[in-house]
């Protein structure tokens, strides 16, 4: 656990539209390779804010952000998204009229991979997370924990080196929660790759390397 | 390529989405129909341009040279005035070809006035044959290219003026006994007939069954009083002439049926034994009119029934009341007789009239046969083959327009008229003279020449086709003296026609004007095509302004129709939000996603292109059954034919195609760029923390 994989320096977000609000005001973070981390905090503190800002979804107002020590260019967030994050959301957002198979592919039909190899990789992760007897399946027709779990395949489907999540469990009940939680913890740790949750769900958090608590712009460990 | 995929799966109709499945579908029906619309207009449009131009072209060639002003007044023209060898008179392009370059001599021919140009020479010092010349660099391109076909024309102006003689009989009011007579005089040009023109045969209507009676019935007048002031004094051909004559007409029409005209008095011979039911009208005991019914019936208007009988080597009429002899005076048919026919040859020697020309007949009357010999009199031709084309000179001419291996030929005096004077009842075999003015060192003299029709074509819609007529190349020849060096209209006198494929017409025009320029022609001699033509040039700018502005209009609205487009992606983009933004936290860049939605409007851009197409192509297969529609709806005809012709062109335009099949996914692709655009520049991580 000795490799940085990402580090975020002095990230700072504000918005200005209404009125000024500072969200994040000087977050500094490094996650390492195969680690787990969690953050947690009150509802509107900036949680998504700043997962969205280490995926490169939204640009910070200022700081930096290094994977693997290369910078990342603002210039091809798209090709870093694509190549470097797995996101996994709170609702899942799969592509509902798409099989199951198809979403889990898409991360590498858009880096245009061939597709006789996508789809064997696909059906891989499918078996991984129990669900390749539904490859075929819309989406639509899938159960919340059966989406999420849909959902997990498609982040690791580009072998990224970093998954994010957004209250992963957010919208399950107990049970599936639990499953989801032990899904994606025994995924990251068996792929070697880093994790970076944001979740209110302590047992999650719990199964985590290390805790943050984002609290008036700043993160602090708990 | 995902994004294809993409818009693929979000053009297809989905319960969950009926408002943009309706919409999407509606788009495609209104391209749809602008599609179809244009295309059909386009087709019939272009249709009608391309018959339009080649009637244009089929009269006269598509590409002409013509002598100018320069020529006129070359020494080369000037000199045959004062030549003796040229008999003092200037020669036209057809003599100058067989005439010596320079005919002067010097010894017998007077002094060359001193204000005439010099002899043009050639660099080895010999005069310069400008027609010779311009012949032997045509027949060069023709080496090039075997199509080509030239020859040279004669245009000339004369009053035409023609009689029409025709029966009385049909009209009851007439003053006349038996036969009538008008006049028709139209100023006319006269256009020698070119024989190689390849199109002219297309121009051709052949002649009518009315026309095939009239020829018959004026054959044994002589042409000789037609163009005498005392019209109604026509001199007979003498037996033998009319012989010849009669051999012309039958040996190249086979009449196979005849037809009795009103009031025909039923010829007895034609009886046979069998029992025929008839009505007489009877009066004081006698038969005023005996009516014979091609069907039995019970009756007829209050006349009194009967059969007609065989009795003691007569026929008579057997009704309740009586018996009475059947005469030929009073007898005749309820309605008109087909009957079968075959000419009797022997009575064509015999015959000094059309009415000593016999036929073997054979008919049906109540289901029994009769048959017999009848003379060509109260019947008219009614069925018939004719020839119009022989592959060598035929021993006795037709007496109308027809072709030797494809070569058209104007028998004897004969001319083409246009169509529009057959419209105004001018028939095949009318006779009639050109009167034109001639001066003399006095006076101006009128002077006549005979002429028949021969025929009809059919001009198009040339504004001076109304009063063009093919003549043979001696009635020009005889005007050509006479007349100046252009007509009115500032159409050239004297030319050379040349046809050859359309599409090369330009490239052609361009070689002979450089051949022309490197021989020193190129300032004697005007090269036009048909779209320069003094009397088609304002018609064909027509075209190509119409053309542009259909073109223009066609783009108007597919654009109108593709605006659905717009309203149809900006409502999908909404409603895809969600997945815009998880496809690009995936890692789709705003490219692919505007490609997305590109794909949509260019993909229903298409598929309306292609059912517009199929609608059009099955709309033109049928487009008569529409325009019989439309004329039904409307109670006239839709499409006037002396514009559109008998029937629009039902041809698929390939240019029309062409522009639909390129225009409408570019401009559909168009309309989806502005959606595009907005859904490319959405950003991702406000769409995903709103949920």
């Amino acid at each position: 656990m000795s490799t940085i994989i990402l580090k975020a320096t002095n990230i700072c977000k504000s918005y200005f539209s209404p009125a000024k609000v500072t969200v994040l005001s000087g977050i500094n973070l490094e996650l390492h390779k195969g680690e787990a981390i969690a953050i947690q905090g009150a509802s509107g503190e900036g949680k998504t804010t700043l997962l969205h800002i280490l995926g490169a979804l939204e640009r910070p107002c200022s700081g930096n952000i290094t994977v693997n020590e290369k910078l990342i260019s603002f210039k091809d967030y798209s090709k870093t998204r694509n190549s470097l994050f797995g996101f996994i959301f709170q609702t899942y957002n799969l592509l509902e009229d798409l099989t199951v198979l198809d979403n889990v592919i898409m991360p590498a039909v858009i880096a245009r991979k061939k597709p006789s190899k996508v789809y064997d990789h696909g059906k891989l992760l499918l078996q991984e997370v129990g669900l390749l007897d539904r490859q075929l399946f819309l989406a639509k027709l899938l159960s919340g924990g059966e989406k999420q779990r849909v959902a997990i395949a498609r982040s690791f489907c580009n072998d990224p080196e970093i998954i994010l999540a957004d209250e992963p469990s957010g919208n399950l009940d107990h049970g599936n929660s639990k499953i989801i939680h032990e899904l994606l913890i025994s995924f990251v740790k068996k792929k070697n790759k880093s994790l970076l949750v944001v979740t209110h769900d302590e047992e999650l958090a719990g199964l985590c390397d290390k805790r943050f608590l984002l609290k008036e712009g700043l993160l602090h460990t708990i | 390529m995902f994004e294809f995929f993409i818009a693929l799966k979000y053009l297809i109709p989905r319960k969950k989405a009926l408002s943009t499945a309706l919409i999407s579908l509606m788009s495609v029906f209104v391209i749809s129909l602008v599609v179809w619309l244009v295309l059909v207009f386009l087709s019939v449009t272009t249709g009608i341009e391309k018959k339009w131009i080649k009637k244009l072209t089929s009269l006269n060639a598509p590409l002409r040279i013509s002598p100018n002003q320069n020529y006129f007044s070359s020494y080369y023209y000037l000199i045959d005035s004062i030549s003796s060898k040229s008999n003092y008179s200037n020669k036209s392009i057809e003599e100058k070809l067989a005439s010596p370059s320079d005919p002067y001599t010097n010894e017998i021919d007077m002094e060359i006035p001193y204000y005439w140009p010099k002899a043009k020479l050639k660099s080895d010092g010999s005069t310069l044959d400008l027609v010779k010349e311009t012949y032997s660099i045509l027949e060069k391109e023709r080496q090039k290219n075997p199509s080509l076909k030239f020859q040279d024309f004669e245009v000339g102006g004369a009053l035409m003026r023609l009689s029409l003689y025709r029966s009385a009989k049909s009209d009851n009011n007439s003053l006349f006994e038996d036969e009538k007579v008008s006049f028709l005089s139209q100023m006319s040009y006269l256009l020698s007939i070119c024989d190689k023109n390849p199109n002219l045969p297309s121009l051709y209507l052949k002649p009518s069954s009315e026309d095939l009676n009239n020829v018959l019935m004026r054959l044994e007048k002589s042409y000789e009083s037609i163009q005498k002031d005392t019209p109604f004094i026509q001199e007979d051909l003498t037996k033998n002439d009319y012989f010849k004559q009669l051999k012309r007409f039958f040996d190249n029409v086979n009449v196979k049926k005849l037809i009795s005209e009103k009031e025909f008095v039923f010829p007895i011979n034609l009886l046979s034994e069998d029992k025929l039911e008839a009505f007489g009208f009877l009066e004081n005991g006698k038969i005023k009119k005996l009516i014979l019914l091609q069907e039995p019936a019970q009756k007829y208007s209050g006349l009194e029934k009967g059969i007609i009988s065989f009795k003691n080597d007569s026929f008579v009429f057997k009704t309740k009341t009586g018996e009475y002899p059947v005469t030929a005076d009073f007898f005749i048919c309820d309605r008109p007789l087909i009957f079968d026919c075959v000419l009797n040859e022997a009575s064509l020697e015999k015959a000094s009239s059309a009415k000593e020309i016999f036929f073997n007949v054979k008919a049906s009357i109540q289901g029994k046969t009769i048959s017999g010999k009848i003379p060509y009199a109260g019947v008219k031709i009614f069925d018939f083959d004719i020839k119009t084309g022989f592959k060598e000179k035929p021993l006795n001419e037709p007496l109308w327009f027809y072709e030797i291996n494809n070569k058209v030929v104007l028998p004897d005096i004969g001319v083409l008229l246009p169509k529009s004077l057959k419209d105004s009842g001018v028939l095949v075999g009318d006779k009639g003279y050109f009167s034109f003015a001639a001066k003399t060192a006095t006076a101006t003299q009128e002077q006549r020449l005979m002429f028949y029709v021969a025929g009809f074509y059919d001009p198009g819609i040339l504004p001076i086709g109304n009063r063009c007529i093919i003549v043979p190349k001696n009635v020009t020849k005889t005007l050509f003296a006479t007349n100046s060096l252009l007509t009115p209209e500032g159409i050239p006198t004297n030319g050379i026609f040349i046809w050859t494929d359309l599409n090369k017409i330009e490239e052609m025009k361009t070689n002979l004007e450089k051949e022309f320029s490197n021989n020193g022609l190129a300032p004697y001699f005007s090269i036009q095509t048909y779209k320069e033509f003094e009397f088609s040039k304002d018609l064909m700018e027509q075209f190509q302004s119409d053309r542009l502005l259909f073109t223009l209009i066609a783009v108007i609205i597919i654009i109108v129709a593709c605006s659905n487009i717009i309203s149809l992606l900006v409502l999908l983009v909404n409603d895809k939000k969600k997945e815009i933004a998880v496809l690009q936290a995936m890692g789709a860049s705003k490219k692919s996603i505007a490609l997305i939605f590109g794909f949509c409007g260019t993909i229903m851009g298409i598929l309306s292109s292609l059912i517009g197409t199929l609608a059009a192509v099955f709309t033109l297969h049928n487009l008569d059954a529409l325009v019989s529609f439309l004329s039904f709806i409307q109670g006239h005809a839709a499409f006037n034919a002396a514009f559109f012709g008998e029937k629009l062109p039902n041809t698929l335009s390939l240019d029309a195609l062409k522009f639909i099949l390129i225009a409408t996914p570019i401009i559909s692709l168009a309309a989806g760029l502005i959606p595009a655009l907005k859904a490319s520049r959405m950003q991702p991580s406000q769409i995903l923390r709103a949920d």
